[in-house]
């Protein structure tokens, strides 16, 4: 990428050969990922978004990675669909990226270098794991330098900075106690560049696509939260919108892995299930496009992955306070009242039922003879139509 | 009278249905017609009080069983025993069994009465009659609802193609009843022929779809359905049954009607019909024990419950039913053949029953049972359709009958009836050839 413009989305996608079905798909599938909160989605049509995001340049991002495991990377590629995977690549232009890229060594360290040029501050950087601080950062180095620098640089030529994962929003796992590398997030790292963070452990890839679209073509990032989170994807907490909620109201839980409460899929909150304080989207947006693949969707807990204060914080079958409690004014019973059984009632039904059969038997036994009678009957009607055939003018008189 | 030889007896002497011919020489009105009569007030009284009071007072449902033996049985159960415009139509046009078209016209009857009083009893199941004129304006439907598809797809299908095709019936008393209406019965003749056939269409494709579709409501149940019944095949099952019951209520009726008018049976007909029943019921039977046995579900069946208990009773009434039928076939005997008819349909009921009902359990301590009230307007709205049915019979011709039959008939009311103004009964000569209209006029 030598010109520092970009193309318009629309006509990469049309060179790329990707179909406008594929796209007016993605489009929707962002809508149901963000249909509130986001300028770009709210209250316009898939037609509209679809314009919109096509008369777009593709947004120039760079991607770093510090202290991680690549699963935030694994659950942008891992789309259940393959197709998803190139789409969300070809409508944003993933300039540097460690780990899809072919490039290694010197010649890695050149792509960064041009990609930051090409694009000074019109890029996205978004950055993956957290960066170890402690002793000037020794324990990271890329290129020679401490991560804690790389970052540093890359960023002040940032338009604006996503943190995707846990570990990038506030040090996730490698911040656990007793925190040797003396791992923090970006927004402890980096200042004075607009900063968002998508946490989670992984955060959905869709909040992650939704975010730099609404940044390539609004201009302005999403309302966000305390915790530098967006709010269309942060807003509520998961116990909100459970499936399993109605189980919670009625008092219905699971209490050992396996038990007949976890068989039915009852609530998880007694196995330790921090959905009442995690702010996040999972239990409305699933993952890898499959309806039900989440946490407490198979049946697992939920882990309270975005929330700083909980994950790695809490024992994982530690119950949580809860805060939102909303109590109905009334429980309704959980076993509805049975219904009445009358004996007058029972009676008509055993009096219609006896009073059919009955009829039903006494017309079979008179079957035979019904026969004898239709079959003589017939017999004396032929024995008439003989008689017309003889005299064939007989009718006409009448 | 005696001249006819023994040969051409042998021959003769088995009663063909040849036509259409309404009773006569029974009066509408006896005994057994007021006494449903009775019952049809008794229910439209306690219909008023449905709609005054609610549900609650009237009714045995409760949170755990939302749907009452209105739906379940008025609706579910009884229009599968009226599906007959269904199963003996394709039967008869699609398959060419051509004798069934001898049944057609009981078929036609019976399904209509059986929708209309279902749909009628739905609605008032219902309830918020002020409501009900919103009906009109389909964009405020709730398509979404789950029972979207059976509402629309009823009511479409016992308005149009089901009352369409009982139209023929009416036009020909008309016809034969007074000269003057002959033109305005010869204008609707034209105009229904041209659109008859897709209204026969409609007539197998639309049951087709609700009558499934009522099996694919019960899979909304999920684990509340015993396994026994709980099936991805309820809907065919569904359907299936519908077919085999509606066979054995538009003959058994039909022969039932022949005893108590006593009029001729034409056991050809008969036993054609019986062939294709136990045809159905032992198809039927099959996958319905195979989709048990691949399910796994079949050791729930040797369970000491009442749902073992109703599963072999169905499953039993409906195999000894196709039994009889098939045994029937033999001896060309109308006793075995009427007793399989009653156990097959009986135990078809009891099959659509039980998803809704016998089977269904929503939790361990939920009861159903009817309330009285409940009962009596159910009753009372299978008697409106049993009067119908036997005015129907008594105005028009629906049953079928030997040709001379109708000879019978037409001296039979010149002599009765001479200021009707009866034309056209000797449009067809005995045996079938044509004369002269003009002959018989007046």
């Amino acid at each position: 990428m030598k010109t520092s413009e970009k193309e318009l989305i629309a006509v990469h996608l049309r060179r790329s050969g990707v179909s406008r079905r594929s796209f007016l798909q993605l489009c929707s599938t962002l809508m149901v990922a963000a249909p509130v909160g986001l300028s770009l989605t709210s209250g316009s049509s898939l037609a509209q978004v679809a314009r919109t995001i096509g008369k777009t340049r593709r947004p120039s991002v760079i991607w770093l990675h510090f202290q991680d495991c690549t699963g935030c990377t694994e659950t942008l590629l891992r789309t259940s669909a393959p197709d998803v995977a190139h789409l969300i690549l070809d409508v944003i232009s993933l300039d540097y990226h460690e780990t899809l890229m072919a490039a290694s060594g010197a010649q890695a360290e050149a792509a960064l270098r041009s990609a930051i040029e090409d694009n000074a501050g019109k890029y996205v950087l978004v950055v993956e794991g957290a960066i170890p601080a402690k002793d000037d950062g020794v324990f990271m180095q890329l290129a020679s330098r401490p991560a804690i620098q790389v970052a540093k640089d890359v960023a002040s030529q940032a338009a604006a900075v996503i943190a995707i994962g846990s570990c990038a929003s506030w040090g996730g796992v490698p911040s656990a106690d007793p925190n040797p590398t003396g791992a923090m997030g970006v927004d402890s790292v980096i200042s004075g560049k607009p900063i968002v963070n998508l946490p989670g452990c992984p955060p959905n890839p869709y909040n992650l696509l939704a975010l730099v679209l609404e940044y390539a073509t609004m201009g302005r990032l999403p309302e966000l939260d305390e915790f530098h989170r967006p709010k269309f994807a942060y807003g509520r907490v998961i116990h909100e919108n459970c499936p399993r909620r109605a189980h919670f109201d009625a008092g219905r839980f699971a209490t050992a892995f396996g038990d007949e409460g976890h068989r039915q899929g009852w609530c998880l909150y007694k196995l330790g299930c921090k959905g009442p304080v995690t702010h996040a989207s999972c239990s409305t947006r699933h993952f890898n496009e499959i309806p039900g693949v989440w946490p407490i969707g198979i049946g697992v807990p939920c882990l309270g992955c975005t929330e700083k204060n909980v994950v790695w914080k809490m024992g994982t079958f530690e119950t949580v306070p809860i805060h939102l409690a909303t109590p109905p004014d009334t429980y309704p019973p959980i076993y509805s009242t049975a219904g009445k059984f009358s004996m007058g009632a029972a009676g008509l039904v055993g009096a219609i039922a006896g009073a059919v059969g009955g009829a039903a038997w006494v017309a079979s036994q008179r079957f035979q003879s019904s026969t004898e009678a239709g079959v003589a009957r017939v017999a004396t009607d032929i024995a008439h139509a003989e008689k017309l055939k003889s005299k064939p003018n007989d009718k006409k008189e009448a | 009278m005696s001249s006819a030889t023994p040969a051409t007896t042998q021959n003769q002497s088995k009663p063909r249905w040849e036509r259409y011919v309404p009773v006569y020489g029974f009066p509408v009105v006896n005994s057994f017609f007021v006494v449903l009569s009775l019952l049809v007030i008794v229910a439209f009284v306690l219909t008023a009080y449905r709609e005054l009071a609610g549900l609650g007072p009237v009714s045995g449902m409760n949170d755990a069983y939302g749907w009452g033996i209105w739906k379940t049985f008025n609706v579910m159960v009884l229009t599968a025993l009226g599906s007959g415009a269904f199963a003996v139509g394709i039967a008869a046009w699609v398959f060419r069994r051509k004798r069934m078209h001898s049944l057609m016209r009981m078929a036609l009857l019976t399904s209509f009465l059986a929708y209309a009083c279902g749909l009628l009893l739905l609605g008032i199941d219902a309830g918020r009659p002020w409501n009900f004129y919103w009906m009109v304006f389909p964009w405020k439907w709730n398509l979404h609802s789950p029972l979207a598809e059976v509402a629309i797809c009823m009511s479409i299908y016992a308005m149009i193609p089901l009352a369409v095709e009982n139209i023929p019936p009416v036009l020909e008393r008309l016809w034969y009843f007074d000269s003057r209406l002959r033109p305005v019965v010869t204008i609707i003749e034209r105009r229904l022929h041209y659109f008859f056939p897709w209204i026969i269409a409609a007539a197998y494709l639309l049951p087709g779809m609700h009558q499934s579709s009522l099996g694919a409501l019960m899979l909304l149940a999920g684990e509340r359905v015993h396994p026994l019944w709980q099936t991805p095949w309820l809907p065919l099952l569904y359907l299936g049954a519908a077919s085999f019951m509606s066979f054995g209520c538009v003959a058994g009726t039909t022969m039932l009607c022949c005893l108590v008018w006593k009029r001729a049976m034409d056991m050809e007909v008969l036993d054609e019909a019986a062939r294709i029943t136990a045809w159905l019921i032992f198809g039927w039977l099959g996958l319905r024990l195979l989709d048990i046995l691949f399910r796994g579900a079949l050791g729930t069946a040797f369970h000491f419950d009442r749902f073992a208990a109703v599963f072999w009773l169905e499953t039993l009434s409906i195999a000894i039913g196709g039994w009889l039928l098939v045994r029937s076939l033999r001896f060309h005997d109308p006793q075995p053949m009427f007793v399989g008819y009653v156990l097959s349909s009986a135990g078809g009921m009891i099959y659509r029953f039980s998803p809704t009902t016998l089977a269904f359990r929503p939790n361990p301590e939920a009861l159903y049972f009817p309330a009285t009230i409940e009962i009596l307007v159910s009753l009372g709205f299978i008697s409106l359709g049993v009067l119908g049915f036997l005015i129907a019979v008594k105005r028009l011709a629906i049953l079928p009958a030997p040709l001379q039959e109708w000879y019978d008939m037409a001296s039979y009311f010149r002599f009765r009836r001479p200021y009707i103004r009866w034309t056209g009964y000797f449009k067809f000569g005995f045996f079938g050839e044509e004369e002269s209209e003009a002959s018989g006029s007046d």
